[in-house]
């Protein structure tokens, strides 16, 4: 029972940030790629933009990892 | 997406239009502008957003200079319009082609007026809006018309529900030969297909369009309202042309009011009363009504970045470039001073 909850725990850390990573990404790409058309030299500053949201799933990752390593 | 009914694209619109704010002229510009001569605009003109269509009438047409100018100035708007229109998907569309309808609304009622005093038949045709729902072919075909009947036929078959709309008025002014009553239904009948087109809409985007509908009502009713107070005594002749729609002001005060202090104390218009001071004339409150209007548009832009008032900035801010250039143009064809020039621009500081 307990290792369950542990992989559930785990499994949301890395779930519930990916949602919001998507959610945040599909924003920034579509206002990114709108930018990008009218201002072409916008492109590097808005591949930057469009990555600054996977930290959070990144960081979703490593806590999902120490909570296996951890009790499991 | 999926609570939705309709597909929205606003992060790609926006960004677009907001990249596209940066290239709208500034002061400065403005200022080198009035203080050169038609060959400096007609260069500036050249080098610009506007200077694909400049090019076009250059080498199409034998019109003269300030002709040129002011077609190139006319199909450059309607061009970057469109475009705009172009970018927009589901729900940004539709709001964007209600917003556009005051393109239709102009040309119908250049076409009312025309057929009121029969100058179709004379004259000929006006420069249309061409951003509207309605073709610029159609309306020319319209002008051409020998007869009412002709012109309301031809608007039925083309079956556009705006067009239907034209139809109606047109319809009235023959039954009553009274323009404003034919005006007054062609706007209603407007206002009732933008009404119906918001209907399945929700949330602050439709609140917006909500508001730009009440406030185009309440210009309207301002015009009337100044027919009124400048005719005291045949108050009731009047107070019939106010719309039957209500817009931000409600309708018992456009009645009872007898002052535009009355009028516009109090309400979302009141900064109007600041702008025009003591000592004002009819004219002057209608101009800065106008420009309180347009204000109101361009402020949307900082209200949600997110929103359709991004959209409603941006259209409003394209139709005061057109206007400053074109007070521009004919202020540098008859020779007025630079600063008088400058004080009949609209300057977007706020």
């Amino acid at each position: 029972m307990e290792k369950a909850l542990i992989a559930l725990a785990a499994a949301l850390a890395v779930g519930l940030p990916a949602l919001a990573t998507a959610y945040a990404q599909a924003k920034i790409g579509s206002s990114g790629a709108g930018t990008i058309a009218e201002k072409p030299e916008t492109g590097g500053i808005i591949i930057i933009l469009e990555a600054i949201p996977e930290t959070m799933v990144i960081l979703g990752f490593v806590v999902a990892i120490m909570l296996i390593l951890q009790f499991a | 997406m999926l609570l939705k009914k309709y597909d929205e694209n606003y992060g790609y619109l926006n960004a677009r239009l907001r990249a596209r704010m940066d290239l709208f002229l500034k002061r400065e510009d403005y200022l080198k502008l009035a203080n050169g001569d038609l060959y400096g605009l007609e260069a500036f003109i050249l080098e610009g957003q506007f200077g694909g269509n400049y090019r076009e009438e250059l080498l199409q047409s034998n019109l003269s200079l300030e002709k040129r100018i002011d077609e190139a100035l006319a199909r450059g708007i309607a061009s970057n319009l469109q475009k705009v229109k172009a970018f927009a998907v589901g729900e940004p569309r539709l709001l964007l082609e209600l917003l556009l309808m005051r393109a239709d609304l102009h040309n119908g009622r250049l076409l009312l007026r025309a057929l009121k005093t029969e100058s179709n038949k004379t004259q000929k045709a006006p420069k249309w809006y061409a951003f509207g729902a309605l073709p610029v072919s159609l309306l020319e075909e319209l002008w051409d018309c020998k007869s009412n009947k002709e012109i309301i036929g031809k608007l039925l078959l083309n079956g556009h529900k705006i067009a239907i709309c034209l139809a109606r008025a047109v319809m009235e002014l023959e039954q009553t030969g009274v323009l404003p009553q034919a005006e007054r239904k062609y706007l209603s009948q407007l206002v009732r297909y933008a009404m119906d087109k918001i209907e399945d809409i929700t949330g602050k985007n439709k609140k917006i369009i909500l508001e730009y509908i009440h406030r185009t009502i309440d210009i309207w009713n301002f015009n009337v309202f100044s027919r009124k107070s400048r005719r005291n005594g045949e108050d009731a002749a009047y107070a019939k042309y106010f719309m039957d729609v209500q817009g931000l002001i409600e309708r018992s005060r456009l009645f009872k009011a007898t002052s535009w202090e009355n009028l516009l104390v109090g309400t979302p218009w009141a900064r109007v009363l600041k702008s025009i001071g003591v000592n004002y004339n009819e004219h002057v409150v209608l101009r800065n009504v106008i420009r309180e209007f347009l204000f109101w548009q361009i402020y949307q832009r900082r209200k949600d970045l997110m929103g359709i008032g991004v959209a409603i900035a941006y259209i409003a801010m394209q139709l005061v470039e057109w206007q400053n250039l074109n007070t521009i143009s004919v202020g540098l064809q008859i020779g007025m001073p630079s600063d008088q020039i400058l004080s009949r621009l609209i300057l977007l500081e706020r």
